[in-house]
């Protein structure tokens, strides 16, 4: 008895690391709204510290409550997200050229952000419950409506970022419900189709030539590879068909997509995070200057309040997606190890939960979470050193907003709980 | 396990990527950044200012604000233009417009990283607006810098000068003593000829710019190069004195009037007509461009400095140099008459030259009464007794011919004439000298003079001693007044001369001035002025031009004035008074002319009191004349009412 007590005590280091997390965020915050002059940032700090309190409020009352309430109420939450996805659609706030935003009387919330959760919920409901496998087809019809609903609902806003999230999310929590890597792969193979289809593209539109046929020699490579494995692994007729289909689609429909489908700024953001050169002072503007502040950092970085690129306005969207840049501009490589490795620390604990948890729902919420904040955070730095292209995805617990810190507080909550609950359900 | 391993490999990828901005590119990346946020700025030091010999400023400096563009800060140009273009100034003007707007942010993007002006100097209001929007202007910035004004604009243009961008072809060369592309320079006079000294050096300093291009603030860990300041230039210019010469001198005719202190150089005066109004050229580029425009194109060459640059034939008021000429050689003396008399005109071989007057002309003259009434047969005679050598001989002593050396640009040394340079200079034309020229030499109808030399000339006449470098300025001081170097008093040339010959000169030039002679209009009360008019020929026009030349008090000068009026007549009639009004003015006003004033009239009242005297017995007769007339008027209106009334029998 006394050695199960001692399991389901709360996680003291993770909620430790998630707190520390969210009070770097808010002197960050306050570092990258901080101008010497009045702005209309001044004092966004503020309402981040109101932000962080309402999480903590969050996370407790989370951890507080019956595990068993959350599989009960899974699919209910997912259904309400999707409402308020619906809701941001056809009555929703334009910024930008994309509609996010559901006013809710004086406060703005984000449907997309708790999409996520809701999808989550229903996704381990799902399968903490069912298994799928690639070898039965009909295994996947349920979940894959289950993260295609809200997927193309995103899209639509468009919101490309939080479209990716749902499909990245699902990958571990399948795996975790007995999917092999070998079935991992093929689900992925459409998807690095398409990144190998399309690179050759984007390189020779920005260079301004036209390779011709060479432009699909990195598909074919893989494609050939592909049909290696299937043929190796003795797959069956109808997974042949599907992989193959599902490559040759993607790779073709990338053509066709940069060809019409995209719009000006979308091709100009991808282009330039190839080459931000290209357009310095338009959508290579952000990822030169992030860079540059990043960079500039050097070992210890400028100081607080010290950073010249964020204090003198040099970086758009400081504060929530690029907040990551304020930190290596003002703390340098010292300060960015420190904060990666307390992330890395907590997304680990997060999956290490798993082991001291015999309930699959909670485990599968503990992966899924987990997965959830380590594609954030990878996805968001990785924009702000200008590996990726700028997705608009924000840094869990340094970036300032409302629904995302509250997202991520119900994140937290989601681990934690899965430690403290009652597991009998 | 594996999604932990897979979820590591990418924190791994990140720390990677970090490494290489962080530390491998660490360089480039804060140079970036520095380069970013700091703008290297010169410090531009205040222009040294200009003071007249009381401490009157003439030039000065005014803090003026520029809308300029930084072209590579500026992003979203449409919108950035759509927001200039609501701006109203206070008056409710819109102040920019879209189109012009859009083609000056094409021309600026030529050079992406330098400010260029879309506005010049704006008013103070503006500049609080386009401050409190910087937000929506990124890239618009406000530069202050400091324009030229001079409180006295037109009168003092032609001594002081002007301010303007440096042209094209001196770039080359400034633009290694610390000149940049723009900058402005003096253009001509003292602005121009003390630049250097006026100017400082350029100090640097780097700005901390914010995204938008503002400045926020000096750096303050790079060390600031300080400017050094320029000099203040101290004038021995009169104010008083060259706004009453302005006042004077007929508005429509050209002309220019010299006033110096023969003792030590001194300009005291120096006006040349027609004037612009010299803040124009510190005034924004548009409304320069029209007047400078219309100034170059002005057949009057307003920019000229006639005192300096205009040559005039000295006419008669070159009589007296002939006859120093005469006396020091023993041809002539006071009571020497000539063989002919004049009887308005003189016969030289089958040439008639005309005296001024007509028949029956001056009959027979002494040289005082010569000189007094400007006969010019006298002084044909006498020339041919001379000849062109000996004339020349003591122009050349005086200062003619040659330049003054006065620290002005552009001064013109004039022209003597003579066998040797008469045959050089119309050598293309095929003229050749003939003796019957020494006739015109003599009257000064064959040289030419600048203004400034006939006021040298007339001083040294005077003053018998020697001739002073001109200057006009007497002291540089630094901009705490801490005095840096002063004018060293330096002589042209020293004038060997005998008693006889000043004692004579000086009975005739002041003959010229008292009642019976040609100059009455210069005379002062109280004081023995010395003069000689000219009316001299000229290919211009169909009058003479108008010379006046004078001294006083005419045996120790403290002032000498030489006044043209370009086609005006009579020297006496045109010029003579402007010179009347500037001696009245220095002997009432100026400190010097007061004391000599005291001196030579002990028992007196000042000048001035017994000038305003004058002029109030002048007003009350002039006063007694009106009412006079009006009585007549009012006596004859009534009697032809009277007359109209008993013709038509309508009296009731």
């Amino acid at each position: 008895m006394d050695d199960l007590r001692r399991k389901n005590r709360l996680d003291i280091p993770l909620l430790f690391t998630a707190i520390t997390l969210w009070v770097i965020g808010i002197f960050l915050v306050y570092s990258a709204t901080y101008i010497n002059e009045t702005g209309p940032l001044v004092g966004l700090y503020k309402q981040q510290i109101i932000w962080v309190a309402m999480a903590l409020v969050i996370v407790t009352t989370i951890v507080a409550l019956p595990g068993r309430w959350f599989f009960k109420g899974a699919y209910v939450f997912y259904g309400l997200s999707l409402l308020l996805l619906l809701v941001a659609i056809v009555a929703g706030v334009n910024i930008m050229g994309a509609q996010r935003w559901v006013s809710i009387g004086p406060i703005k919330i984000q449907p997309s952000e708790f999409a996520k959760v809701g999808l989550l919920l229903a996704l381990a409901r799902y399968l903490s419950e069912k298994t799928v496998s690639l070898y039965k087809p009909s295994t996947f019809i349920v979940p894959g409506l289950l993260i295609l609903v809200p997927f193309a609902l995103v899209m639509k806003q468009p919101d490309l970022g939080t479209a990716l999230v749902f499909g990245t999310m699902s990958l571990p929590l399948f795996y975790w419900s007995r999917l092999s890597l070998l079935e991992v792969f093929y689900i992925i193979s459409p998807i690095l189709s398409l990144v190998l289809a399309a690179i050759p593209l984007l390189l020779s539109y920005s260079s301004g030539s036209n390779w011709g046929v060479f432009e699909s020699i990195p598909w074919g490579i893989f494609f050939i590879i592909i049909v290696g494995v299937l043929y190796l692994k003795r797959a069956p007729i109808f997974l042949w068909v599907g992989v193959i289909a599902a490559n040759i689609f993607t790779s073709t429909i990338v053509t066709i997509i940069w060809g019409s489908v995209l719009k000006d700024y979308q091709k100009m953001r991808i282009i330039s995070f190839i080459n931000p050169q290209a357009d310095p002072f338009g959508a290579g503007y952000q990822v030169i200057q992030s860079k540059v502040a990043v960079g500039s950092g050097h070992i210890f970085g400028k100081g607080y309040l010290q950073g010249t690129q964020s204090r003198l306005s040099f970086l758009p969207e400081q504060h929530t997606d690029f907040i990551f840049s304020v930190l290596g501009e003002q703390f340098g490589i010292v300060g960015c190890s420190l904060v990666i490795l307390l992330f890395l620390f907590l997304i680990i604990r997060g999956l290490m939960v798993t082991h001291n948890c015999r309930n699959r729902f909670l485990n599968l919420l503990a992966v899924g979470s987990s997965a959830i904040l380590c594609f954030h955070v990878f996805v968001n730095i990785a924009m702000t050193l200008g590996m990726m292209p700028v997705t608009g995805l924000p840094l869990p617990f340094l970036s300032y907003g409302g629904s995302f810190t509250i997202t991520v507080a119900i994140l937290m909550g989601l681990m934690l709980n899965a430690r403290v609950t009652n597991h009998d359900f | 396990m594996i999604i932990a391993v897979v979820f590591s490999m990418f924190f791994a990828v990140i720390l990677v990527s970090l490494y290489m901005l962080q530390i491998v590119d660490a360089e480039t990346n804060i140079r970036l950044s520095n380069e970013n946020s700091m703008r290297e700025s010169i410090v531009l030091p205040p222009r040294g200012r200009i003071f007249d010999r009381n401490g009157v400023e003439l030039a000065r400096n005014r803090p003026s604000y520029s809308i300029c563009v930084l072209p590579y800060k500026l992003r979203q140009r449409n919108e950035v233009i759509q927001s200039l273009c609501k701006i109203r100034d206070t008056d409710g003007t819109v102040v920019f417009d879209s189109v012009s707007l859009a083609q000056q942010f094409r021309r600026a993007n030529s050079r992406r990283f330098d400010l260029h002006r879309i506005k010049e100097d704006v008013s103070i209001d503006l500049v609080s607006i386009i401050e409190e929007h910087y937000l929506e202007l990124p890239g618009i910035v406000v530069e202050t810098e400091s324009r030229r004004e001079y409180p006295f604009g037109a009168a003092t243009f032609h001594a002081i000068g002007y301010m303007g961008e440096i042209p094209e072809k001196e770039f080359d060369t400034l633009r290694n003593q610390d000149y940049y592309w723009g900058d402005l320079m003096g253009r001509s006079g003292l602005e121009r000829y003390y630049e250097s000294e006026m100017r400082g050096k350029c100090g640097r300093e780097y700005q901390e710019v914010n995204a938008f291009g503002k400045s926020m603030g000096a750096v303050s860990r790079i060390q600031r190069i300080e400017p050094v300041y320029g000099n203040d230039l101290y004038l021995s210019l009169d104010i008083n004195l060259q706004r009453a010469v302005e006042k004077a001198f007929p508005d429509s005719l050209k002309g220019a009037v010299v006033a110096l202190d023969p003792r030590n150089g001194d300009v005291l005066v120096m006006y040349s007509n027609p004037s612009v109004d010299p803040n124009i050229f510190s005034a924004a580029t548009s409304v320069k461009g029209r007047t400078w425009t219309a100034v170059a194109a002005d057949r009057n060459l307003p920019l000229n400095n006639r005192a300096i640059a205009g040559v005039y034939p000295p006419g008669s008021t070159f009589k007296p140099l002939t006859g120093i000429a005469g006396l020091s050689t023993g041809k002539i003396t006071r009571d020497t008459r000539m063989s002919a008399s004049c009887g308005g005109s003189y016969r030289f071989g089958n040439r008639i030259a005309k005296c001024h007057k007509p028949p029956p002309g001056h009959g027979t003259t002494n040289y005082i009464a010569a000189n007094q009434w400007s006969c010019n047969v006298y002084f044909y005679q006498l020339g041919l007794m001379l000849d062109d050598d000996n004339i020349n001989k003591y122009a050349r002593m005086f200062g003619l011919g040659s330049l003054t050396g006065i620290d002005l640009p552009g001064e013109r040394m004039g022209y003597l004439s003579g066998e040797a340079a008469y045959n050089e200079r119309f050598a293309n034309r095929g003229w050749r000298w003939t003796r019957g020229l020494v006739m015109d030499l003599a009257i000064g109808q064959q040289q030419v003079l600048t203004p400034l030399q006939l006021a040298l000339m007339v001083g040294g006449m005077g003053n018998a001693k020697a001739i002073h470098k001109p200057h006009l300025v007497k002291e540089k001081r630094n901009k705490d007044g801490i005095l840096v170097s002063q004018f060293k008093d330096s002589i042209i040339s020293r004038l060997d001369l005998n008693q006889y010959t000043i004692d004579v000169t000086h009975e005739a030039l002041s003959a010229v001035v008292k009642p019976g002679g040609t100059g009455t209009r210069a005379a002062v009360p109280g004081i023995t002025v010395g003069g000689k008019t000219g009316s001299a020929q000229n290919p211009h026009g169909d009058k003479t031009h108008a010379v006046f030349i004078s001294c006083a008090p005419v045996d120790n000068p403290v002032i000498s004035v030489a006044v043209v009026v370009e086609n005006a007549g009579g020297g006496g009639a045109m010029a003579a008074p402007v010179a009347g009004v500037l001696l009245k003015q220095f002997f009432a006003e100026n400190t010097e002319g007061k004391a000599v004033y005291a001196k030579l009239n002990p028992d007196l009242p000042p000048l001035a009191a017994r000038l305003a005297q004058e002029s109030r017995q002048a007003a009350a007769w002039a006063a007694r004349q009106r009412v006079e007339r009006a009585v007549d008027e009012e006596a004859a209106g009534a009697d032809q009412l009277y007359q109209h009334n008993r013709e038509t029998g309508g009296s009731r």
